[in-house]
């Protein structure tokens, strides 16, 4: 593979030097980068609606293809954990899929593997999503599914001791890979003390008791905090019919607000983790971001871009292309309800270890103190756009984006404006984001290493705080 | 953070694409007279534009000492030719809104690309530059020699899955190419020459080993015109020199043992079977999704949940141009062995081979191939690359009508018969991965 994307998507910068292409060349150019800002998408029609059970509908045709695409999205997410039981929202969407009223573990498997596609669930930070995907001629028995799995599953016993045990296996199985490692120890850093930084451990999964799960199970999967989003080869009157067959005798549950606070910046911490087969070093660099509301969310897009997205981007450019220091980096931002993060991944080889430290670090200071030039501001507005556009081709893109503007209450023209907003960003905005937030010295910095090799590299990076790979989950 | 319980989609491989019987594709083709096969596809429901090259090429051309020279060469594409300046292929097609991307596999390689329409001549125009005349020299070899080897180093020695993938590949081949993975072995990877590059350049870039596939906004005759125009006067080349199949048959199991750093144990196994194909190439697709395809699969059913033994196990059909594996992978859940995952499975094979699958085991791998292959559909890359694969494969693009039909043709009798055929101790290579706690190698030292 040429290379992996890393981060909040690939967005790109561009050069810093004059392109050095014949006239014509630049014509060319130009106009392509004209044609992409100029570009206007045109999606099909959305259809919303409340059913008096406080389900918001969210409906879009989409005939590219004979699919369905279904997804319920209901707050609480990993947020909604009991703070000693890290795992639980996990472990509820693990096992809604393992029993109903009417359905064992064993039909719901039999019955959605019959019909080739897939139902699952997951849950992130504030979100716990139900999704299903079937071609459109096994619509009501793909509904049919869905619908029993959220509003009746049972948690049995015995599924909740396998899903435990597959858990533990799983975490006990992390010291393994080391990019994983990486990136776990990262949230717990950055989010040390808030719900976003409560991963699940061994300690916290053995605590999960049944009724745990039934309580998150009840709290949250209600259908008055429901958004079901629906694009698929279907009408959409015939559609809403059918989604209000099953859904729609649901009674109202209490909707007891869920107080996440507000993420606070943290100080930064320098983590080693201490891996010693390694022959590579992983790094992060990361610190708390902005939430999704964020006026930041626009002009960060396009600074990310610049720095650390797509394969021209700044840290591309200079630590891989430039110096061959790594097969991958990237930065990203991530943005939820209550807060976000920023981060830089890469990796090195360990001997090359100090060298990509230095040569980020130096990238992320010049762009912080020097911000960006308006070439490079027209340049990544072109990229972002184009992709904006490549990527609203999928069922799963744009059902993804439908579900996001109503649980993050965008306007309902988001999708309509986006590259407006894309459009306005200024100079000034990016550069006052670069100010902001990729001064290095406002990052955390976790690396996973074999401690022993690589610590003569680190002189004048301050204290490590030093932990075995083998206590990471525990 | 996780999505705990989403069933695994299927891998986009040429052996698992299929068709929508309903739609047939209204793809034209150009073949210039130096032997470039150019496929276009209009579609203007999507502002963009998809550009697919499949070089007919991959580590089965690579001999002993430049092993992985055919995934280092994909990553010089990106690095200039006669025209065009080192970082210009991105600059030009990021700035129009789009992005590139390749891999290398042990048959092909392939490079993608997904822009803007506007930005379709430019995009002609370079890759028509490193088609022709690539920039090669010794400061382009060593900048990707030392991105390469760390991509080996993240995906193979830090990765106990990469490892073990590429420790069965290593030891169920004796002679063909297919024993070393496309990473390539580390100090073939420093080994290599621009001599070497440049030769492998020559003839297996040439217009006649490759075809590209178009799909999205643009006008057919237009693009016809100017493939013409930027490609036509590339100059043909011999044809590679044919891949030897010297692989002797297997006469017996064959068991390593690996030991490196880990938690818990895990398995690999692998059978040789034919090449895609093969007309037995079906019905082991047909196998593989009843074997782990979802929880109500055999293997998942009696190995995670019934014997809760293992967090994950995969089968697999890695049918290839030449002969390849139909391959195993599981890993223990903790307190349990690979030796046990190892007997659970073969309970799995025996059974079928003694007792067959169910006409509805057989109806729903039908489904699961179904609903993948529609979902190749959906974007202008994804149909690029099925008509492209297919040409490049199979000679004919159209043979992906043949897909789905093909197996829907598969009967339970035909599911019991491959697995008889090709399950044997005879046949099989097992590769056991003995964790070495990391505390217990440090105390070694």
């Amino acid at each position: 593979m040429r290379y992996r994307s890393q981060g909040d998507g690939p967005f790109i910068g561009a050069a810093r030097r004059r392109l050095s292409v014949s006239l014509c060349l630049l014509c060319v150019f130009a106009a392509s980068l004209r044609s992409a800002e100029a570009q206007q998408l045109s999606l099909p029609p959305v259809t919303r609606a409340t059913l008096d059970n406080g389900i918001r509908l969210v409906l879009m045709e989409y005939h590219r293809t004979p699919t369905l695409n279904v997804s319920a999205v209901f707050p609480g997410g990993d947020a909604g954990d009991p703070a000693d039981r890290a795992g639980v929202a996990g472990m509820v969407a693990s096992l809604i899929r393992r029993g109903t009223e009417k359905r064992t573990a064993t039909q719901i498997a039999e019955d959605i593997d019959f019909l080739g596609g897939s139902l699952g669930a997951g849950a992130e930070n504030d979100a716990f999503t139900v999704s299903l995907s079937v071609l459109a001629k096994d619509t009501d028995a793909g509904l049919d599914l869905f619908a029993d799995v959220i509003r009746h599953a049972t948690f049995p016993e015995a599924e909740v001791e396998r899903v435990r045990q597959l858990e533990l296996s799983d975490l006990e199985a992390l010291p393994e890979d080391p990019g994983s490692i990486a990136s776990r120890v990262t949230t717990e850093t950055v989010f040390a003390g808030h719900p976003y930084g409560a991963v699940p451990t061994i300690t916290s999964m053995k605590a999960i008791a049944r009724d745990d799960l039934l309580a998150y199970y009840h709290r949250f999967l209600i259908p008055n905090r429901m958004i079901l989003v629906a694009v698929g080869d279907f009408h959409t009157s015939e559609m809403q019919a059918k989604l209000r067959a099953r859904f729609g005798d649901w009674p109202k549950g209490d909707e007891a607000a869920l107080n996440v606070p507000s993420v606070a910046p943290t100080k930064p911490k320098f983590v080693l983790v201490d891996k010693p087969d390694a022959t590579q070093t992983q790094v992060r660099f990361a610190e708390v971001g902005f939430p999704r509301s964020s006026p930041d969310y626009f002009p960060a897009r396009v600074a990310n871009g610049i720095l650390g997205g797509g394969f021209t981007s700044r840290l591309v450019d200079e630590v891989r292309i430039n110096r061959s220091l790594t097969y991958g980096i990237g930065s990203g931002f991530r943005a939820w309800l209550r807060g976000g993060e920023f981060t830089v991944s890469t990796f090195t080889k360990i001997e090359t270890t100090r060298a990509l430290l230095d040569t980020t670090r130096a990238v992320l200071k010049r762009t912080a103190e020097q911000g960006f030039t308006s070439g490079e501001m027209q340049k990544i507005k072109g990229y972002l756009s184009g992709q904006f556009a490549i990527g609203m081709q999928t069922p799963d893109a744009l059902a993804a984006q439908l579900a996001d503007i109503t649980f993050y209450g965008l306007p309902d023209n988001y999708l309509q404006t986006y590259l407006g907003r894309l459009r306005a960003v200024t100079l000034a905005d990016a550069n006052r984001i670069a100010h902001a937030y990729f001064p290095p010295d406002r990052l955390s910095l976790v690396l996973v290493a074999p401690a022993a090799k690589v610590s003569g590299q680190l002189k004048g990076l301050g204290n490590a705080e030093t932990r075995s790979v083998e206590t990471v989950g525990k | 953070v996780s999505w705990l319980a989403l069933a695994g989609v299927g891998l986009m491989v040429s052996a698992s694409l299929s068709v929508p019987a309903q739609q047939p594709l209204a793809v034209s083709r150009l073949r210039l007279k130096n032997g470039l096969t150019v496929l276009a596809l209009e579609d203007r429901s999507s502002p963009s534009v998809a550009y697919y090259t499949v070089f007919r090429v991959g580590s089965r051309n690579e001999r002993p000492g430049i092993t992985g020279l055919s995934h280092l060469f994909e990553h010089m594409m990106f690095n200039g030719s006669a025209k065009f300046k080192p970082k210009m292929l991105d600059q030009l097609i990021e700035a129009g809104g789009g992005s590139s991307n390749a891999f290398t596999t042990s048959d092909t390689t392939e490079y993608q690309e997904d822009f803007s329409p506007s930005t379709l001549d430019i995009v002609l125009q370079l890759e028509a530059d490193r088609m022709r005349a690539l920039k090669l020299d010794t400061a382009n070899i060593e900048q990707e020699r030392g991105i390469v080897k760390e991509e080996r180093r993240v995906n193979y020695d830090n990765s106990v899955e990469g490892s073990m993938d590429e420790m069965l590949w290593n030891s169920a081949f004796v002679a063909h190419p297919y024993r070393w993975d496309t990473i390539g072995f580390m100090k073939d990877i420093d080994a290599i020459r621009l001599e070497d590059a440049k030769a492998y350049f020559r003839i297996h870039y040439a217009p006649n080993n490759a075809v590209v596939a178009v799909v999205g906004d643009f006008d057919t005759k237009w693009l016809f015109d100017h493939m013409e125009k930027y490609f036509g006067d590339i100059p043909r080349q011999p044809a590679p020199r044919p891949v030897v199949n010297a692989e002797p048959p297997q006469r017996g199991e064959r068991r390593i043992a690996f030991y490196r750093a880990a938690e818990l144990p895990a398995l690999r196994i692998g059978y040789h079977i034919g090449s895609f194909k093969d007309p037995d190439d079906p019905a082991l697709d047909v196998l593989a999704v009843i074997l782990s395809h979802g929880e109500s699969s055999r293997l998942y059913r009696s190995l995670v949940y019934e014997k809760q033994i293992a967090t994950d196990v995969n089968a697999s059909n890695e049918s290839r141009i030449d002969p390849g594996l139909f391959t195993f992978s599981a890993q223990a859940q903790q307190g349990h062995t690979a030796a046990e995952l190892e007997a659970a499975i073969y309970a799995v094979l025996d059974d079928i081979q003694k007792n067959g699958v169910t006409d509805r085991e057989v109806q729903k791998a039908k489904n699961v191939l179904r609903f993948d292959f529609v979902n190749n559909f959906q974007t202008n890359m994804g149909r690029a690359r099925l008509i492209a694969e297919f040409e490049a494969n199979w000679g004919n693009w159209e043979k992906l009508y043949d897909y789905l039909p093909k197996r829907d043709a598969v009967t339970p009798a035909d599911v019991q018969r491959v697995g008889k055929k090709y399950f044997s101790d005879r046949n099989r290579t097992v590769v056991t991965l003995y964790p070495e706690k990391q505390e217990e190698k440090e105390a070694a030292r």
